[in-house]
Formats: structure tokens, sequence, C-alpha cells
């Protein structure tokens, strides 16, 4: 995350409303320098190379913007490192030594520096050698470029102000499934609804549960994780409300598909431990089945529901079912999931359900859609609900 | 009605009737459509609850806790049986101030002893989080849990960093009975309050030699509780606290030194007036928030932040420190810095063993050890030392700079109070001449006065 005075100097206001100054195809010679700076720096300490960098600015090069690209380049270029004497090792016997000695420095670190054969300058090079302002400039990653550097910078920005938001609001075109699983994953809240005038753009509202009382930063970190794949989309529009220090007036930032902040790849899954081992359950007790991650979203009256697999019966591929996993629920939350499915004529939907919520089974809806599971779901009686033929 | 616990808040289900401003902190949240109370409003919430219809069903507290075992009794003097009979009687509820040196954990572990229930003790660093443990584990007769520097342990009584905390609650809140908060005063100016927000304890106690202000102070008063019991230094220097002596060291700048410092006060000051002149009334944070959206602005933060660094370690500073080492040969020293820049400088001229964040935690704890037994003689550190870090063989302290004002100076000055027999302890104060930390040295002279200190 960028610091609050170098995030506050990377942006300007028009109203309440937080205009980034993203990097763009002109930052790309000055950043081309800088990543040339750091290639003859290669095996130098990153201090002087920072000396260098100080002495040097570059008039084309913006202060705040050089000061975010030498942080990412620090994060991929820096590396510890070798010490010819460990530097914990180096430390105990040096300050041991000199706590019951009376002798000149120089003399201490000799004494010490023999009793490991080497010299009392590579013993002193030692003593700090873990410490990051020693840490020697390395070979930059294959790919490095200042296209890259510039889109990781927009990415750096943006994540830094929605970790100052309490709530982001996200409107995309495709795939919102995996934003709302991860949103779930995460421990937010999110609500979704069709995005008007589309066939099939989603609107989320994703925010924490604690955010309802005051705005907190307690989400930030979970919110900004939505960034990259919310970047790594299409066509979207992020808006959230931010506070740029404490206490201060909340501001909009908004982003959308088609500003010039670069491509971002699209991050990896996040996995949730339960699914994975659904999933090798159900492969190895069901394999007459097929089992599909993240299926598409069904529109259920004025909501979307966002199933997490989706079972195909391999001999008869018009017998699907879709499975949910609730984590947090209570009893009106899963009548009333229960009746929009039945509203919106879907039959075929399991939801399971988490028993450690501790409501008793009378509770809950006598409904043989519901599956109830503790650390694991039991893929046989998954298995058993599908093949028992409800509904035919 | 049925009321749980989700993440860090109280969602209460099956209330269709509930007329919602009945109860404290209750809101309808309509993302979820279910009323939604914050944590920390747990007892009123049920109090609350238990007047309307339906019938209540609380379970908020998850099933199958283990029970905390059993302590061992604690012999404590009188200021410390005061202390905790005023928690006692104020509902075990509210924030204990005592001079650092005092024997606070002593206070709280009786606390934990007297209110034998599931307990979360919060910490602010990695080094007092292992000198908890080993504290609680010297009297508690079950396992001692701990979340925070890798460690992820959950048991009846559980020490964290505040970190950890900030980032469990949402998880852990329902678990804990009594919260016992050393350092309280990192706490009430919403950094982290979140911690206290998501926990449903009705029981707290708040530890602090250090007081915060207000409106810091009425907010921990809301989540803590009330100061229940304050005792400055002067109230026990002498027979339950050391007594000592505070000599203030005034040095100079070399020539480029003070070239360089002037230059960059006369752009700050320019710049401040100028500021000030348009918001007289505005705070620091106000200043800094104007100044950093203008170039003559953020030329001037950068000129004081210039300045700063400049006499945090001088050249007459660095001198000083050699001398002083060299004086106290015999003694055990510690020497506060600003940074770790300056800590690690001092440690490579006076072969001194840096005690900072960048030290692994067991390498600390060796080093800390080895002080205690004589076998290193000085420490130096940033901020590490600052605060709760048991060091009573420590009789010389050196302070070099600081950048956290005068309950950071009170913090560093406890800690060479810790009665030892015959002890007397030295506090060098180095401060440079014609610059804002004269005016500073003695504005922390007379925090330690105020804050009832008989400094000679």
């Amino acid at each position: 995350m960028l610091p609050q005075m170098l995030l506050r100097a990377s942006l300007h206001l028009e109203g309440d409303r937080i205009v980034p100054h993203y990097f763009t195809a002109q930052d790309e010679p000055w950043l081309r320098v800088l990543i040339d700076e750091y290639a003859r720096f290669v095996g130098h300490q990153c201090s002087e190379l920072h000396e260098r960098l100080a002495r040097s600015p570059s008039a084309r090069a913006p202060k705040s913007k050089r000061r975010i690209a030498v942080r990412l380049l620090d994060a991929l270029c820096l590396a510890r490192p070798s010490a010819a004497v460990p530097p914990k090792e180096a430390r105990a016997a040096v300050f041991r030594a000199a706590a019951c000695s009376l002798s000149p420095r120089i003399d201490v670190l000799r004494s010490v520096a023999a009793s490991f054969a080497v010299s009392a300058a590579e013993l002193e090079r030692c003593l700090f050698a873990d410490l990051r302002s020693e840490w020697r400039v390395g070979d930059s990653p294959s790919g490095l470029s200042p296209s890259r550097i510039a889109s990781d910078a927009n990415l750096a920005l943006i994540a830094s102000l929605i970790r100052r938001a309490a709530h982001v609001r996200i409107a995309v075109r495709a795939n919102p499934g995996a934003l709302v699983r991860h949103a779930r994953i995460v421990g937010l809240i999110c609500r979704e609804s069709p995005l008007e005038q589309t066939d099939d753009g989603v609107v989320l509202d994703v925010s924490g549960p604690f955010a309802l009382f005051r705005h907190s930063e307690i989400y930030g970190r979970a919110l900004a994780s939505l960034v990259p794949r919310v970047l790594s989309s299409e066509q979207f529009e992020l808006s959230a409300t931010c506070a740029l220090e404490r206490g201060a007036r909340l501001l909009t930032l908004v982003v959308r598909s088609g500003e010039s902040i670069g491509i971002s790849p699209a991050p990896s899954r996040l996995e949730r431990r339960l699914d994975q081992k659904f999933e090798q359950d159900f492969q190895r007790a069901a394999p007459e089945w097929q089992l599909v991650r993240e299926p598409s979203a069904i529109a259920c009256r004025e909501t979307l529901i966002f199933p997490d697999f989706e079972l195909i019966f391999r001999q008869d591929p018009t017998r699907r079912w879709l499975l949910e996993i609730v984590g947090f629920w209570t009893r009106e939350y899963v009548c009333e999931k229960l009746r929009r499915l039945r509203a919106a004529g879907i039959e075929r939907f399991l939801l399971c359900v988490d028993q450690k919520r501790e409501c008793a089974e009378a509770e809950l809806p006598v409904d043989p859609r519901i599956i109830r599971y503790k650390t694991r779901i039991d893929a046989r009686a998954v298995l058993a609900l599908l093949t028992a033929g409800y509904p035919t | 009605m049925r009321l749980l616990f989700d993440h860090g808040t109280l969602v209460l289900a099956e209330a269709p009737e509930l007329k919602a401003e009945r109860v404290p902190g209750l809101l309808w949240d309509p993302r979820v459509a279910l009323f939604r109370a914050p944590a920390w409003r747990y007892s009123e919430v049920c109090a609350a609850l238990h007047h309307c219809p339906p019938p209540l069903r609380d379970e908020v507290r998850p099933s199958g806790l283990p029970e905390p075992a059993s302590y061992d009794a604690l012999q404590l003097p009188p200021y410390q049986r005061a202390a905790l009979l005023s928690w006692e009687l104020s509902g075990r509820r509210g924030t204990i101030v005592l001079p650092t040196g005092s024997g606070k954990t002593q206070v709280a572990l009786a606390a934990l002893g007297s209110a034998a229930v599931r307990a979360l003790c919060l910490v602010p660093t990695r080094a007092l989080l292992e000198q908890w443990c080993s504290a609680l584990r010297a009297v508690y007769r079950g396992p001692v849990g701990c979340l925070g520097d890798g460690h992820r342990e959950l048991q009846a009584i559980t020490v964290s960093t505040f970190e950890s905390a900030y980032r469990l609650m949402p998880r852990i809140g329902a678990r804990f009975e009594l919260l016992v908060l050393d350092e309280a005063h990192h706490f009430g100016s919403g950094v982290r309050d979140e911690a206290l927000e998501m926990s449903i304890a009705p029981q707290r106690l708040g530890l602090t030699a250090t007081p915060p202000s207000e409106p810091a102070l009425s907010r921990l008063g809301e989540l803590i509780g009330p100061i229940v019991y304050q005792l400055g230094i002067a109230d026990l220097a002498g027979r339950w606290l050391s007594d000592f002596d505070l000599v203030t060291v005034q040095l100079g700048l070399n020539a480029v030194e003070r070239a360089s410092y002037d230059a960059d006060h006369r752009i700050f000051v320019a710049y401040s007036r100028r500021s000030r002149r348009s918001d007289p009334e505005g705070s620091w944070r106000d200043f800094v928030s104007l100044a950093a959206q203008s170039p003559e602005g953020r030329a001037a933060l950068l000129a004081w932040q210039r300045n700063r660094r400049l006499l945090h370690f001088t050249e007459a500073k660095a001198q000083a420190v050699g001398v002083l080492l060299a004086r106290h040969r015999d003694s055990r020293v510690i020497i506060f810095t600003a940074d770790n820049r300056a800590a690690y400088d001092i440690a490579r001229e006076h072969l001194v063993m840096p005690i900072t964040c960048d030290i692994p935690r067991a390498e600390r704890a060796a080093a800390l050890s080895a002080f205690r037994a004589g076998t290193l003689r000085s420490l130096v550190s940033a901020r590490v030392l600052n605060e709760g870090i048991d060091v009573p063989d420590a009789d010389v302290a050196i302070i070099v700079s600081g950048t956290q004002g005068e309950r950071e100076h009170v913090q560093r000055v406890g800690r060479l109070l810790r009665p030892v027999p015959g002890k007397r302890a030295t506090i060098y104060q180095l401060a440079t001449r014609a610059t804002v930390e004269a005016r500073r040295a003695s504005e922390r002279r007379y925090a330690l006065a105020t804050a009832n200190v008989a400094a000679r």
C-alpha cells in the first residue's frame, strides 16, 4: 500500500471526486531510464542507488510518480546479499566481546574476525547484512518493461485508495461470479442486482458487516483484494467512497474500463479449502457426474444467485443441478432463498449450510435440498440426493 | 428472537415486531434484511432485549470453548491491591493508570485470576507478546494461547498483538469475556479501535502510564471504561520505584549542519506563518493536509522533515554518546534514538547491540537476557524498548532524540524506574541548542513534572 503522503501527492480533487494521477504512455520514456539505472547498479548496495537517484532527478518524471516507480522497482529488484558470517552470529559475537573488553573498537573487531577466519572489514559488512538497507540491487525479472511498471503503479494507486474505502460498487458485464465468490470468501457482504439496460451485466454492492455503523478501514485489505479481478474484466465501472485520512470527509473514486490504466492480468482464482475438498470428494465418489465450478449467475426475481458448482450427469446432460455453499445464514435467509428459487422455477438446487451456526434441526425449513455440513461437505450425501431423483 | 455473532457484529434474527430504537446500537441492515449491532454493545443489547417479546435466545458464544484453569495467588503491594479493588468496584470495566515499572502486569494477572473468565490480553508489540506469555505461564495453570509473531494458538487465556487482534477479532470476538489492554493509550484515536468494537467482552481492563488526552480519553471511556485508579511517579518513587536524576545536555550544530538547518527552517516558517494567518485555529493535521496540496506547502513539509532527520543524530550527539558510554562503562545503559538509522549508526560506531523491529524475535530475546545477565552492558533502540519491556537492571538512559513527544519521553524514563535495591537511575536527554529541540526538551521535562515526577 502506498503511504498516505505519497498517495495524497498522487491525486487531486475535483469537488468530492478523487482524480488519481495515472501513469500513461507519456511516462514510459523516463520509466525506461529508471529501469536502465537499476540495471547499471546490479550488485551495488540499494542505498548507493537511491543516493544516485536522489542526485539526478529527471525533469520529465513527476516526483510522486517517480517515488511510486522506485518503490515498485525496489520490490522487484532488491535482494539480500550473501554474508561470509551469518549476521546473527556476527552480532552476538561482536557486541558481547565489546561489552567485556576495554580495547579500542578496531581491536575488538579484529579479535572477533579472527575467530571467524575473516577480515575485520568483512565482519563489519556482515553485521547488518540481513537488514533491508543493506540489500543489493539484483537482476531485474524477465519481462520488466516501462508499460508493466506503469500498469503495476496504476494498480497500486487504485488498490491504495480502495484500502481506505468502506464500501465499493462494481458494475461488470462479464464473469461477475468470480467477483461475488471472491468477496464472500474474504468475508464481505455482496448484494447483487442486474445492471439496467444490459442482458448480462451485474451491479455488486460490496461492504463489510461493520460498515453499517461507521466508515472503517478494517475491510480495506479485503476490498483491495478485489481490485486486480475488477481491472482484469473487459467492461467495468468501480466506484468507492474513501477517506484519505482518518476522520476526513468521504470522497468518491470512480474507475472505468477504457481509462488508460493498463491491462491487469487476471489473478488466479481465490480458493476456499471447503470447495477444493468437495470437488475432490465428489469427483472420486461420482465419476459419472461432471462438476463445473463457478457456473453462470441465475436471475432470480429482482436479484441474482451465484451457485458455486453445477453438477451434470454425463450420460444425460439435461440432468443438471446447481449447488451453493452458504457460510453465514439464518432461518429467514434460507427460507427466502428457497422461496426465490421456487418462484423462479428452479427446483434442482442444493444448499449446503454450515452446521456450526448451531441452529436446531427443527429450525431449518424441511426441505430435502438442504445439506448440513461441519468442516466438510459429504459428497455421498450430495450424490444420494442427485440419484434419488428429486425432483424428477 | 435469536442473537448471533457475525464478523464482529451482533445479528438479531426472528424479531419481526422489534422496535430498534429501544435497543442501544441496533440498526436495520438492509443488505441482509436483519437487525445488527456492534459487538462491544453486547451487554446493553442483551439487557434491552430481555424486556422485549418474544424471549431471546442468545447464541452469540460458540460452544465447546475451554474453561479457564486456576491461577496461583499473587502477593500485591498495597497500591496494586487498591487499583484492583477500584476496578472490581467499577463493574470490572475501566483503566488503571500507574507509572512504568510499578507492576501493571501484576495487577492484570491478579485481575485475570479474580475474574476467572476467558480472557484476551492485547499488547502493542511482538516483544511484549513474549513477555506477557511468560508472565502468564508463571501464575496460570493452564495453557496460554498466543496470537501474533508467527503464533496462532487460541486458548481460554490468550495473548495477542494489537495487529493480530485487529485482523482476527471478526472471527474470535465472541470467545472472550474479559479484554485486558496493555498500553491502552494506543486506543481511542480511531486507529485499530475496531479490535475493541468487534469484541463482546463485557469486562475490560485498560493499563497505561500515560492516558491520552481528549477526545481519545472519552472514546477510551466508552470502549474500556473510565479511569478507575491513578498514581504518578512521585507517589511511588523512593519506595516502590527507583529515584532518578534527569540531565539535559545542550549541544550545538556544526557549521554545515547549522547552515542546512537554518535554510530549511526559513522555508518552513515562511509557509507556516502564511498558513497560520489563513487558518489560525487549524490543527497540525489540517496544516499537513493543506500543505500537501500546493508545491510551496510540500516544499515546506520536506524542509521540516529534513530538519527533523538532521536533529535526530547530529555530529555532536554522536560524540556525546561516545563520551557518555565511556563514562558509564560499568552501568547498564539503554540508548534511545528517533529512528532505526541512528540506532544502527550507534551500533556500528560503538559496538552496541541494537534492539529494533528488524532484529528477529529470538535474537532480541537473547539480547535482553544477556543484558539482564550482564554479558551485554548496553542496548540501543528506536522504539522497541519504549514501552512495556522489562529491563529492571538498566540504570542509565541516553535519550538521543524522539519523535513521539511527551508520552514517549515519560515511557522511556519509566524504563529505568523498575525498583532494584540501592539503584538510582541517571537519564541524559540530548538536545540541540537554538533549534526546536531545545524547546521540546523543556516541554518533556515539564511533562514529567506534571506526571508528578520528582526529577532533579
